[in-house]
């Protein structure tokens, strides 16, 4: 996707001034925090590999590949829970869509800088729509368990709690992109344009 | 902060409460149904970016209040669909510290402030 070239409007400024100079810039307006950090990233990316490790493990059970360790509810509980009918509704066992919902997270939490939610709106939201479908997924996929299995599996709801984690974690730089393309449409420039990143 | 903590243990208390109260089945299908949704919520409006989630909390203590009118229930559900469903509201209403700011928050994608 192709963006402005970093525009030479920055003043020749010593290494360690021009850096913070920029992470002050990349705080939106009205913020405390530049939502698109690393520092909020990094939690985004381990939340996300231990989410993927919990829906592969899962997966492994579903496809009768390992037998689930469920060190509070049981083997047996988990087994249940893994190959009840809701598992069975999807073409595909939920373990290894979550597998691939993961994976999305990943791949789309760690792509772009700390300048992300100004720089590639668009990924922000597509960011956005991927953590919140996995997030309120594994939300219903809990109350599934609850209500219509009555079993506990502890994996799922480790993927379960991650997913949360993730989505509370991830959602505040669409927030920022968002009110980025607000502000471009309330002044009159395209709000698209400002989606695609051509927005300062 | 802590009323979101509260929160989620109080969402936490109707994920169990069905194993240790006396409950018809219906009533077993709403705690269980509404333990994990409080949780979900108090974990996620924690965050400044995510507090008006909280909003839907409000909507869950409404229905624990009106679930005795609408299901067999036995006394001991009957008292805790009350007081959780009071306390999930009394939580909930209330906005508590911002201690990040957000930039006008989700109204502000409604009602963006422009740069001059």
């Amino acid at each position: 996707m192709a963006t402005l070239a970093n525009a030479p409007d920055q003043q020749a400024l010593p290494a360690p001034m021009a850096s913070k100079a920029s992470a002050q810039a990349d705080i939106p307006p009205g913020w405390s925090y530049n939502p698109s950090a690393w520092r909020d990233r990094r939690w985004l990316i381990a939340l996300a590999v231990i989410g993927f490790a919990a829906a592969a493990y899962t997966a492994l059970g579903q496809f009768g590949v390992v037998t689930l360790w469920d060190p509070f509810f049981g083997s047996h509980s988990s087994y249940l829970v893994t190959h009840s009918a809701i598992e069975r509704i999807l073409p595909v066992p939920d373990g290894a869509l979550g597998v691939v919902g993961y994976i999305a997270d990943l791949v789309l939490g760690a792509s772009g800088g700390a300048d992300r939610w100004r720089r590639r709106p668009w990924l922000t939201l597509l960011f956005a729509l991927t953590i919140l479908g996995l997030g309120v997924v594994s939300l219903a996929l809990t109350i599934l368990q609850g209500v219509l299995v009555q079993q506990w599996c502890t994996v799922c709801l480790v993927s379960a709690a991650a997913s949360t984690l993730i989505f509370g974690l991830g959602i505040g730089e669409a927030l920022a992109s968002l009110q980025l393309l607000a502000r471009a449409h309330a002044a009159g420039r395209s709000a698209w344009q400002a989606m695609c990143g051509f927005e300062k | 902060m802590w009323a979101r903590v509260i929160t989620i243990a109080l969402g936490a208390w109707l994920l169990i409460a069905p194993a240790i109260i006396p409950t018809t089945e219906a009533t077993r299908i709403m705690d269980r149904a509404i333990g994990p949704l409080v949780i979900w919520i108090g974990v996620l409006a924690l965050r400044a970016v995510t507090r008006p989630t909280r909003a839907v909390n409000v909507l869950a203590g409404i229905a624990l209040l009106i679930a005795p009118w609408l299901a067999p229930i036995t006394v001991a559900q009957q008292w805790n669909s009350e007081l959780a469903g009071w306390l999930l509201i009394a939580l909930a209403i209330p906005k508590g510290a911002i201690h990040q700011r957000v930039g006008g928050g989700w109204m502000a994608v409604l009602h963006p402030r422009t740069e001059g």
